[in-house]
């Protein structure tokens, strides 16, 4: 098991009158088996240990006993609220290794399906924060009311709704139906009310304001020293977006911004993140629009074996920045496979938020970071 | 004013509430959803390609797996020496209700 | 004919004729007095079923679903099934408890939630006994829970649920004032601390479109909101707070005692609001044969139905948040109210009344 950062904890002694309170495995706002081991002094956190490897299941090592067409149901799993993106970055990673051609019709395809699912997993984010601050699911309802849509549309084109598999290296694994583009005109065109409606529900709400406005500030230094990306990032400041530094793929062709807040607190992720929504919106709107003919899937060889040598590829996943990093021996098995894993990277700076402020600022906290533990532990 | 994003939030869910025919929910097992013919979800058996035989070999794994019991594999020995055809049927009892939603493919044997 | 108005006005008076012939009048008063105190007893844990119901089934449409649909038709058993549920549930004393106590607190939160009934009226004389002072002894009944649930977070002998008791005291304790503050309004604009009193004094006006009426009702019914310990106040028992409530420790039917405590709180605050702000059993569509509790209970289940609004929709406050709210915030607002309607009553309507 893996000890997270351990800060300023002390082993056996402390203050008797601080409590330590074991925030388990099992909680309902852990978002997944992740531990938290708090020390208290009354309701003030003084002390935070996270605990994580509960959902180890060894990706890196079967990645490497496994070969490259066969590593991509792998990748799935990691982030699964997420899965596209995953398949992405190891396709990039496969293709950058290989050589492998990319034919424009995926390129626009892949792009179409990953914002899909970025809007998906801020939808679960939003959703899950709702219900941490305590309204009783109604927010989360109303999101995962979309998701299901949006998990019906992968269904549509990969077949299975969760760890689809869809993106593979040189293309895609299917072509899109017209039943799907129309499903997904349709579902963009009210996507941006219904975003509306999220909004509806916390935004403006005085008691959401008060339990996430200036709750676990990330000052930009913190968050450049610890590497914290993504929404966090962008939340504290840091305009850093893999899509618009190096873009990938066909970013570059779309009209859109990487929305950024200045303060860090709890109410500004979220903030970042209802924008994000609204520009992925855009963009799978440009890309429906755009969508040129042709073929799905470029050229490949029948059994994959790159030449020796290294590729890390990186993409902007929901969570962060999503990072593959394989070294090729020249086999058909990678001879390593790693991933850089955002929410892992991100938890690492929780502990220093968290001290100081209650405890329920604690769930916020840990919500507003929008972890999943199929990342952390892979 | 004090009082008014509260208020919008309240508006939001009145609305709803007073909707008539706002349910999204399917009422599984009488409502069932429709999906696409290729499906991963549903277990079910594999031709060849060019000869048109089928690819199962009855060895019995996907009924020692499967976790509800839905499957039952009845085969015999093959005339050709060491290959045991899947001669009957693996048959999908209570489909409708398992939980990995297998049912009898409409093109497959069931 | 009167019996199409107020059916059960003509059935006690008509109980009461009966029993004064054969009995002395203060025993039939006290029979009378009796049965209401027997139908209250039966009724309200009715009513707090239906509220069960009606609770899951209202956040789900507005949540978009359906809620329970499969017990009995449109799911009407689910809280028969869930009532089946919690009773067969293994009813656990911890072994260092505090066993007298343990046992007596939830007797004594529902006892205590009961007794606010006693002078509610559910039609003209229609109540189980009518105090001249009914207000007050509404305020000192929906005080008592206090001292069952400090109880029960002691006697629980787990440090997690004395804290959550002693939070739950200190919310109960500070949302009473305003709650109080916003009860007097309708005393000093009735006059009178009887509740059929003040049914009586909005027969031409509810006091609730009067503007001080309006935000002493607002000021009661958050005030009723905490005090019944539902969202937004509920951190008590939360499901996602760390530390768990005053009632983590009770199984099976004891916590069913609670919860009918929390649900019979929620519809006693209904009751008394609808009484105090909304005219009661009154209604300007007098000619209608619809008898005057049939529109008392309606308002009741309408104030019901915004508790669970309002649960449906907001966040939960933080306990400083919570505290900050009822003593900055709510309780200045009361003590203002309460001083704009004595301007009223004392200077500005003197001056209109010839």
């Amino acid at each position: 098991m893996l000890e997270g950062a351990a800060v300023e904890i002390d082993e056996g002694l402390g203050d008797p009158s601080e409590m330590t309170l074991n925030m388990g495995p099992q909680h309902p706002s852990t978002h997944g088996v992740f531990r938290l081991i708090l020390q208290l002094d009354g309701e003030t956190v003084v002390g935070v240990r996270p605990v994580m490897g509960y959902l180890h299941r060894s990706t890196e090592k079967l990645g490497e006993a496994r070969t490259y067409v066969m590593g991509v149901v792998l990748t799935d799993r990691l982030d699964y609220l997420a899965p596209m993106s995953n398949n992405w970055a190891y396709a990039l990673a496969v293709e950058k290794l290989a050589n492998l051609e990319v034919p424009e019709r995926a390129e626009y395809i892949r792009v179409i399906v990953t914002e899909l699912n970025r809007i998906a997993s801020h939808q679960v984010a939003i959703g899950t924060f709702g219900a941490d601050v305590g309204t009783w699911f109604t927010p989360l309802v109303y999101a995962f009311r979309e998701r299901e849509e949006i998990l019906d549309l992968f269904g549509l084109c990969a077949g299975v709704r969760m760890n689809p598999s869809y993106i593979r290296f040189g293309g895609v694994a299917r072509d899109l139906t017209p039943e799907f583009l129309e499903k997904a005109r349709r579902f963009i065109d009210k996507m941006p009310g219904k975003i509306d409606e999220y909004e509806s529900l916390l935004t403006r709400n005085e008691i959401f304001l008060g339990r996430t406005k200036n709750i676990g500030m990330l000052p930009p230094e913190l968050a450049k020293e610890y590497s914290v990306t993504g929404p966090i990032a962008r939340a504290s400041g840091i305009g850093y977006d893999v899509r618009r530094a190096e873009p990938y793929g066909v970013y570059d062709r779309f009209d859109w911004e990487a929305p950024i807040q200045y303060n860090g607190d709890a109410y500004d992720r979220y903030l970042v993140r209802i924008a994000e929504m609204r520009e992925s919106v855009k963009i799978v709107r440009q890309a429906l629009r755009d969508l040129p003919d042709g073929e799905f899937r470029g050229r490949q060889p029948k059994t994959l074996r790159p030449p020796k040598g290294e590729a890390y590829a990186r993409i902007e996943s929901p969570k962060g920045e999503l990072g593959f990093y394989l070294i090729s021996d020249g086999s058909t098995s990678p001879y390593r496979f790693k991933v850089r894993a955002p929410s892992f990277i991100n938890l690492t700076v929780l502990s220093q938020l968290t001290i100081g402020h209650k405890i329920a600022d604690a769930v916020v906290i840990l919500g507003s970071f929008d972890i999943v533990m199929g990342e952390v532990d892979r | 004013m004090l009082g008014l994003g509260v208020a919008r939030g309240m508006l939001t869910t009145l609305r709803h509430f007073l909707s008539f025919n706002n349910v999204v929910t399917v009422q599984y097992p009488e409502q069932k959803v429709e999906l696409p013919p290729w499906t991963r979800g549903r277990p079910r058996l594999i031709y060849e390609v060019d000869t048109g035989d089928l690819r199962c070999t009855a060895c019995g794994a996907c009924a020692l797996a499967c976790p509800v019991d839905v499957i039952k594999i009845e085969q015999h020995p093959s005339p050709v020496k060491g290959k045991v055809l899947d001669r009957s049927t693996s048959t999908w009892a209570a489909a409708s209700s398992a939980p990995c939603a297998s049912r009898p493919a409409r093109s497959e044997r069931s | 004919m009167r019996f199409f108005y107020d059916p059960l006005g003509v059935i006690r008076d008509g109980l009461h004729g009966l029993l004064v012939t054969v009995l002395p009048l203060w025993l039939a008063d006290a029979i009378l007095a009796l049965l209401g105190v027997v139908l209250v007893v039966a009724l309200v844990p009715a009513l707090v079923v239906t509220a069960v119901y009606l609770e899951r089934r209202i956040i789900a449409k507005m949540q978009d679903r359906i809620g329970p649909n499969r017990v009995g038709p449109f799911g009407l058993l689910q809280p028969i099934a869930d009532v089946l549920k919690l009773l067969s549930k293994e009813d656990l004393i911890p072994a260092r408890a505090d066993r007298p106590l343990f046992i007596l607190s939830p007797i004594l939160v529902v006892g205590a939630s009961l007794m606010v009934w006693a002078t509610i009226p559910w039609a003209p004389g229609l109540a189980p006994t009518d105090l001249d002072v009914g207000v007050l002894f509404i305020i000192a009944m929906a005080g008592l829970p206090g001292i069952g649930i400090i109880m029960a977070g002691w006697a629980s002998y787990n440090k997690y649920s004395l804290l959550g008791g002693m939070r739950a005291v200190a919310q109960l304790v500070s949302y009473e004032i305003p709650g109080i503050l916003g009860a007097l309004v309708p005393v000093m604009l009735a006059g009178s601390m009887s509740l059929q009193e003040i049914v009586r004094a909005q027969e031409s006006l509810w006091f609730v479109f009067t503007p001080w009426g309006f935000v002493a009702f607002l000021l009661f019914i958050i005030s009723g909101v905490a005090e019944s310990n539902r969202t937004p106040f509920d951190l008590i028992e939360a499901e996602s707070e760390l530390a768990a409530g005053f009632h983590t420790e009770y199984s099976g039917m004891r916590f069913a005692l609670f919860f009918l405590a929390e649900y019979a709180n929620m519809f006693a605050i209904s009751g008394v609001g609808s009484i105090l702000f909304l005219g009661g059993w009154t209604f300007p569509l007098d000619f209608l044969p619809i008898p005057p509790f049939v529109w008392f209970i309606a308002k009741m289940y309408l104030l019901v139905f915004v508790f669970i609004w309002i649960r449906g929709t907001l966040p939960r406050l933080r306990y400083d948040q919570l505290m900050h709210f009822a003593w900055k915030r709510l309780l200045p607002l009361g003590l203002l109210n309460v001083g704009v309607t004595g301007v009223w009553l004392g200077v500005v309507r003197p001056l209109f009344v010839r």
